[in-house]
């Protein structure tokens, strides 16, 4: 190649990226400004209760009761609870399940089986959430009302979002364990190992920070399930004393009050919401944390 | 007794002078032919093993040397239609029988990959993991661990950071650490696929001298493209060839006649360099 083609391609190829890399700079800056222009929205519109009402009380209030005039008392620590129970069951439920899938998946099932398990899973995820919550209704919420009443209950929201967040945990745990390295398995092979112990030894720890990224996934996703939490938890605002005790979720309080909200009502409303996107990012702080630290 | 400790005994208590003829090889293949579905990669491949000698295989890429390796100590199992035919025999026992067990035979015969493969664990697990899938007791492991680091070379440059990641090691160091992983488990003998090609000059050195060293402990198979290397550390000799698109064995022998009087033209032509 003459020295100037050469030089016009580089020239060329140097344009691309430039392009390039402004392009994926725009989408990246508008992604940013919508989340951004959601939070600047939450906050002004919770500004008002934050200010006439203030987060002491919502903290310390015992209960939510924001309609009853004079006497009315704003606390969503029980909805916190009731949230954060939901779905730290639903990731403790689904999580053994979900990973030993991936495993099944990826390590025991013959091709085929591993195929239509894998179908299956990803039908679960495709199924829309009123469906889900339709079907605890009916099905599960009856079960769990003969062995404790009444039925709808935080056992009845975990068990349900679980099976919600069983695909995320499964798929991104399979997709974890497909990125280890084929040279681990055929080294542990080499050396006499058995699969479990390869398994158990090289490719879960080294698939462990793709597996808990699924994790992180699930439980944003279950915190935030609204739907089928409405339709089978019970919806009544306590710190639940048993699994069997009716809960009712932030964002299921969200649901059923927002239509009919007027006022400080409305404004109380968005505050519930603002604490939980608050919540949700020191969730995600925190377990960005230790993984910065391990890398250096 | 702990059976490590037992085969190790046993190892060692056969060591010394190298085998005289008439006694029977360590590692010894028939006839071994290998296809992957229909196609056949080897066939025909009769070579021996003397007890604590070094087997160099050489030849052009393709003709089925890694596969011969894999098929010594069944790694071959792992690849889907993968068929194995003939008769391997390890110190006088058929492997490629049903009733021998792939995990048994494995720690008898190490292995160790062209490119440097430790766990991305710690250097000490990287031991401490197949010590203790063979059944090694607690209190012997960190024995165990030091005495290989320090066969390999390697414990005065790690015994400071045994929990350090292994992949923090240099290109050569993780390779010798995956030699001391096999060596930990007391090996009989020990397979090497092209194990300096991935390194650098001095490393090639040191791992190169480390392997002519291990012939006093264990029977070695090594496959390499670096012909000097073959001459410098080779007992025995064999180069393989593709013929009809299958690879066979074209000449083998001392290591000596192999590249001093080479019988087959071919053979000859591509161990003077001219060839190719
Ligand atoms: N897993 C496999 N499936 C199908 N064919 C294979 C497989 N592995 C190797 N082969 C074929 O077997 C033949 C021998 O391959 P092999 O890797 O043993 O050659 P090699 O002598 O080690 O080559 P190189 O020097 O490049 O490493 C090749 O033609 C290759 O295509
Ligand atoms: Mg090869």
């Amino acid at each position: 190649m003459s020295p100037i083609s050469l030089r016009l391609s580089i020239l060329s190829r140097r344009t691309v990226d430039l392009i390039a890399g402004r392009w994926f700079c725009a989408t990246a800056v508008l992604a940013a400004s919508i989340v951004l222009l959601i939070l600047v929205f939450v906050v002004r519109e919770a500004s008002s209760a934050l200010s006439d009402i203030g987060v002491v009380r919502f903290l310390t209030d015992d209960t939510w009761r924001p309609t009853a005039g004079a006497k009315a008392s704003y606390g969503i620590i029980p909805m916190l609870a009731g949230s954060l129970f939901v779905t730290s069951g639903a990731v403790i439920v689904a999580g053994v399940p979900g990973v030993l899938s991936a495993l099944l998946i990826r390590f025991y099932a013959p091709p085929f089986l591993a195929t239509i398990h894998r179908r299956v899973i990803e039908l679960l995820a495709g199924v829309p959430s009123v469906v889900f919550g339709f079907w605890g209704l009916v099905v599960l919420v009856p079960i769990i009302n003969r062995l404790h009443p009444p039925g709808q209950s935080l056992l009845a929201g975990i068990l349900i979002l679980s099976l919600m967040i069983l695909p995320t945990i499964a798929l991104t745990a399979e997709a974890a364990l497909r990125g280890v390295p084929a040279s681990y398995s055929s080294a542990a092979a080499a050396l006499g190992m058995g699969r479990w112990a390869t398994i158990w030894n090289v490719s879960l720890p080294v698939a462990r920070r793709g597996i808990l990224a699924g994790f992180l996934l699930a439980a944003t996703r279950a915190i935030g399930e609204t739907m089928a939490v409405v339709m089978v938890c019970g919806n009544i605002v306590q710190v639940p004393d048993s699994l069997f005790a009716p809960v009712r979720t932030v964002t299921a309080n969200i649901a059923m009050e927002m239509g009919d909200a007027q006022a400080e009502h409305r404004s109380a409303l968005f505050l519930t919401g603002l604490a939980l996107m608050v919540l949700v990012a020191l969730f995600l702080i925190a377990a960005g944390g230790p993984r910065r630290s391990e890398v250096s | 007794m702990d059976p490590l400790v037992q085969l190790s005994e046993s190892v060692s208590g056969s060591s010394g002078p190298v085998c005289e003829p008439g006694i029977a090889p360590m590692l010894e293949t028939r006839e071994l032919s290998v296809t992957y579905g229909s196609r056949r990669a080897l066939s025909g491949v009769s070579l021996a093993v003397p007890r604590h000698q070094i087997l160099a295989i050489v030849g052009p890429s393709g003709c089925g040397k890694s596969t011969f390796l894999n098929s010594l100590n069944r790694l071959t199992d792992l690849t889907p239609n993968c068929r194995v035919e003939g008769s391997i025999r390890v110190d006088n026992e058929e492997i490629l029988n049903a009733d021998c067990d792939p995990m048994t035979l494995r720690r008898r015969v190490g292995m160790v990959f062209q490119k440097p493969n430790p766990f991305p664990l710690s250097i000490c697990r990287n031991l401490a993991i197949p010590l203790k899938e063979h059944g090694c007791a607690k209190s012997d492991m960190d024995s165990i661990i030091e005495e290989a680091i320090s066969d390999v070379g390697l414990w005065d440059e790690v015994k400071d950071r045994l929990n350090a990641p292994a992949l923090s090691l240099s290109g050569g160091q993780q390779q010798r650490l995956c030699i001391a992983r096999a060596l930990a488990l007391r090996p009989e003998v020990m397979l090497f696929d092209e194990p300096c090609s991935a390194l650098d000059p001095f490393s090639i050195n040191v791992v190169e001298q480390l392997i002519a060293s291990l012939r006093e402990r264990v029977t070695i198979v090594i496959v390499t493209h670096n012909l000097a290397q073959a001459r410098r550390i080779a007992d025995q000799a064999a180069v393989f060839w593709q013929r009809d698109g299958v690879g066979t064995v074209i000449e083998s022998g001392p290591a000596t006649l192999v590249f001093g009087a080479p019988q087959d033209p071919e053979a000859a032509a591509y161990l003077s360099g001219h060839c190719c």
